[in-house]
């Protein structure tokens, strides 16, 4: 296991926010995370990286990655794991990168920061070769660019070449193509797809966006409120969803809902009750089509299929 | 191309026409280049029906939607509305009368709503501009425009910064009707909104559509959500017009080479296309 995360706790000034996430991930595995915005998605992402302000505390049985112990690990471990073996790109690259130095400052850094004691030279050769194998064509010419001088694709492809500079084991994609066109999209998700491929590294790919979990998740995980509702087999989870929420968040995809054009959606009442709002028993009770007595109790993940590792939050 | 040809132009009253639109911007610096933001674009927009645009950022979608509400004027083209008189050029209509008619609701529901208003002065805003209204008959004007779409007295009071941001976008579509426009332009209204909260707000759209017979422009980058919200479909690439058609004909079976590039685009399998090819391959944007 590349990352494997027990029970992990994140209280907020005291108040607990995300409870108990148990979850792991395989060498070369991509797993998705999908959650609307408030859910926890990113505060976890956070979490891994040893990035939570402060008064953000977790907690965990266990959170172990690339066979380092992060309940234990120093100021200098963290250095030496970030931008080391774990790596992570950002929503919005263009505010990613530092406005005021050219892509071949920031990118040697990167470099550097990965192999200590190589000599400038070498590294702008691996900046160059980096650029090349993120796509980016004039790639000399590109490395004295400034940021404002990209377009957000570029910009991307940029950030995505220092997160791989490090060659590392884990790379944690915190919705990484929200802020760019559909097509540009497209190419960003085929590009870490081939590195994935290439590197085998393991690829934790947080979006909202169903269909690009879909498109290039191998499992996926759903939170709502600071949980992981249900997580299974992506085809599987999508086709057959088995929590209510997971269901509803399937339904209220225009494309998805089976529905003729022009007919109202299928939509889930209320709205998503704030993460650090105490309820009794399941989350998600008070937005859902179908409870009785067992859901004042608070919910266990469950097997849902005897043969499948496929798990919902859900006793229905 | 003759108007029979337009987009939008059916059987039904034509509300809304543009034609052989232009729009270009000088780049910054002295001797700053013509840039063309919008090229001969023709168009027209039939009553109670619902008319995508669709493209990548800088095709001119939204220079299309701030020139049809004149907040820009113009480089070559019209634009005309139709008035109980006829068609009438919007650069000669006064403002008061151009609003009254059409509307529009912004990308971001948290930029678009001034944080330091309630929300009944935002909403009843835009009638100050035709009649002398009390404070009591503003708050009544804004609570039946809210009413209307989804809230209510609770939120009459309330600042921004205290709703949600489907609640914002709703107060956003109730300050849009109330000067009781036909035509309400939606510049990407989704996009800034969850999943399950976009689907609330397409049938609010929905709904209002059927109830008030409102026309719409609807600007989006969303393949899925034009499929199954729009009536006609409009593709736009650096500021040209690349294809139209009707919603089903356009997406199932594109005619051009950027319109299969969008849908093969499209992740997951929300929109399956007929032909099969192999998906955009990786080459550097820009």
């Amino acid at each position: 296991m590349i990352l494997s995360v027990k029970n992990l706790s994140i209280e907020i000034d005291g108040k607990p926010a995300v409870r108990g996430l148990t979850f792991y991930v395989a060498a070369g595995e991509v797993l998705g995370v999908v959650g609307e915005s408030g859910c926890g998605k990113s505060m976890v992402n956070m979490a891994l990286m040893g990035l939570l302000p402060d008064g953000v505390n977790a907690s965990a049985e266990q959170m172990e990655a690339c066979s380092v112990d992060l309940l234990r690990a120093g100021p200098r471990d963290w250095r030496a794991l970030r931008g080391g073996k774990m790596a992570m790109i950002f929503q919005n690259p263009m505010s990613a990168l530092n406005p005021c130095l050219t892509v071949e400052r920031q990118l040697k850094e990167s470099v550097l920061q990965a192999r200590t004691g190589m000599s400038r030279a070498s590294a702008r050769a691996e900046a160059l070769r980096l650029l090349d194998r993120v796509g980016i064509a004039h790639a000399g010419a590109r490395l004295k660019s400034y940021p404002h001088e990209l377009s957000g694709g570029m910009a991307q492809r940029i950030m995505i070449a220092m997160a791989v500079a490090s060659a590392p084991q884990l790379m944690i994609a915190d919705e990484p193509t929200t802020a760019l066109d559909v097509t540009v999209q497209a190419q960003i998700l085929q590009l870490l797809e081939e590195i994935r491929r290439d590197t085998g590294m393991a690829l934790i790919l947080v979006s909202h966006d169903i269909g690009v979990i879909e498109q290039c998740a191998h499992r996926v995980q759903v939170m709502y409120s600071g949980q992981i509702v249900e997580s299974g087999d992506v085809g599987e989870v999508i086709a057959s969803p088995c929590h209510p929420y997971t269901r509803g968040l399937v339904a209220a995809q225009p494309g998805r809902s089976g529905l003729p054009p022009k007919s109202r959606l299928t939509t889930i009442d209320g709205s998503v009750i704030p993460i650090t709002e105490e309820v009794e028993g399941c989350r998600f009770r008070l937005r859902c089509s179908r409870t009785d007595h067992r859901c004042e109790q608070p919910q266990r993940m469950r097997r849902a299929a005897a043969n499948s590792y496929r798990e919902s939050r859900c006793h229905w | 191309m003759s108007l029979v040809n337009m987009p939008g132009a059916g059987a039904n009253e034509v509300v809304l026409r543009v034609e052989n639109l232009c729009k270009v911007f000088r780049l910054p610096g002295a001797h700053g280049q013509a840039f063309k933001a919008l090229n001969q674009l023709n168009l027209a927009v039939t009553r109670g029906r619902t008319l995508a645009v669709v493209g990548e950022s800088g095709s001119g979608k939204s220079t299309m939607a701030q020139l049809v509400m004149k907040l820009q004027r113009p480089s070559a083209g019209r634009v005309s509305l139709r008035l109980d008189s006829g068609m009438r050029d919007i650069a000669d209509l006064p403002a008061r009368e151009l609003y009254r008619k059409i509307q529009m609701v912004f990308q971001d529901p948290y930029a678009s709503l001034n944080p330091r208003q309630r929300i009944w002065r935002i909403v009843s805003a835009p009638l100050c501009n035709y009649e002398r209204l009390s404070r009591d008959e503003r708050q009544q004007h804004a609570l039946h425009y809210l009413q209307q779409v989804g809230l209510g007295e609770a939120q009459l009071h309330a600042f921004p910064h205290m709703l949600s941001g489907g609640q914002r976008q709703r107060v956003n579509i109730a300050r849009a009707l109330a000067t009781k426009p036909e035509i309400l332009i939606l510049d990407e209204p989704l996009s800034a909104l969850d999943v399950s909260v976009q689907a609330q707000i397409i049938n609010l759209l929905l709904d209002l559509q059927r109830d008030l017979g409102l026309t719409y422009i609807f600007i989006s980058h969303d393949l899925a959500v034009v499929r199954h919200f729009a009536d006609q479909v409009l593709v736009m690439k650096s500021g040209d017009m690349v294809e139209w058609g009707d919603v089903d004909q356009v997406l199932e079976n594109p005619a051009h080479v950027y319109t299969r590039q969008l849908l093969q685009s499209v992740p997951g399998r929300l929109i399956d296309l007929p032909v099969r090819t192999q998906s955009a391959s990786v080459v550097a944007d820009g």
